[in-house]
């Protein structure tokens, strides 16, 4: 029972672990978080010519 | 420049002795940690583990004993969570994300001494976030949003009946 005491650190935990899954480069699943928000964006590099931009 | 204002102003108006003292609580309350149950922190986690101090009831004027055992484990969480916010997999971009930035408030919370419930309300903006975000990206599979649920149900209730009388800020 002491230890359930703690529930929102667990609680907060979880959310650190959720945060650190979408911040995984590698993970095909998450992405940057960025990407998923509305009007977010994606992690490549942002395009620099008019023609990147339009085809973007 | 505001911190310099702000610590002068601070300095003329209860003096250097106050200020020296409170170097002294901070290092006090550093060294032995709390173990009331609204403290969620790793030392807080510690502490009733290992049963030091009083859980249950509130005192203000009483602190936990110095228990090495606590005090080598709460720093070492504070190390790792430190470390990881600011190393673990940034995966190389130059701008921080909004992930970044709520990792770095949360790592704040876990990771020191004394964390009180209402220093978990930084939680609510970061399920705002995640409840949209885990929705297209399911990082965990079917199993994530129902955890992000559970999450949420327990960071956003009391469960632990105590004793205590009002907590302080």
């Amino acid at each position: 029972m002491n230890v359930l005491q703690s529930y929102l650190l667990f609680a907060a935990l979880f959310v650190l672990v959720c945060l650190y899954a979408l911040r995984h480069p590698d993970s095909t699943q998450a992405g940057p978080i960025r990407a998923a928000l509305p009007g977010g964006t994606s992690s490549r590099a942002p395009a620099t010519s008019p023609n990147e931009l339009a085809a973007s | 420049m505001t911190v310099l204002a702000a610590t002068l102003a601070s300095l003329l108006a209860f003096g250097v002795q106050d200020h020296v003292s409170y170097l002294w609580m901070l290092s006090y309350v550093s060294a032995h940690g709390e173990s009331y149950a609204a403290n969620h922190s790793v030392n807080g986690l510690l502490q009733r583990l290992l049963f030091n101090g009083e859980n249950l009831g509130w005192r203000e004027d009483t602190y936990p004993p110095f228990n090495a055992w606590v005090s080598a484990g709460t720093a070492a969480a504070s190390a790792a969570f430190v470390l990881a916010c600011l190393f673990w997999r940034t995966g190389g971009r130059a701008r921080a994300t909004a992930a970044d930035f709520m990792l770095a408030i949360l790592h704040l919370r876990p990771g020191v001494t004394v964390a009180w419930e209402h220093h978990y309300g930084i939680l609510l903006p970061c399920y705002a976030v995640l409840l949209p975000t885990l929705a297209r990206r399911p990082v965990f599979g079917r199993l994530t949003l129902p955890g992000l649920a559970a999450s949420y149900m327990v960071a956003s209730n009391y469960w632990v009946s105590r004793a205590g009388s009002p907590r302080r800020g």
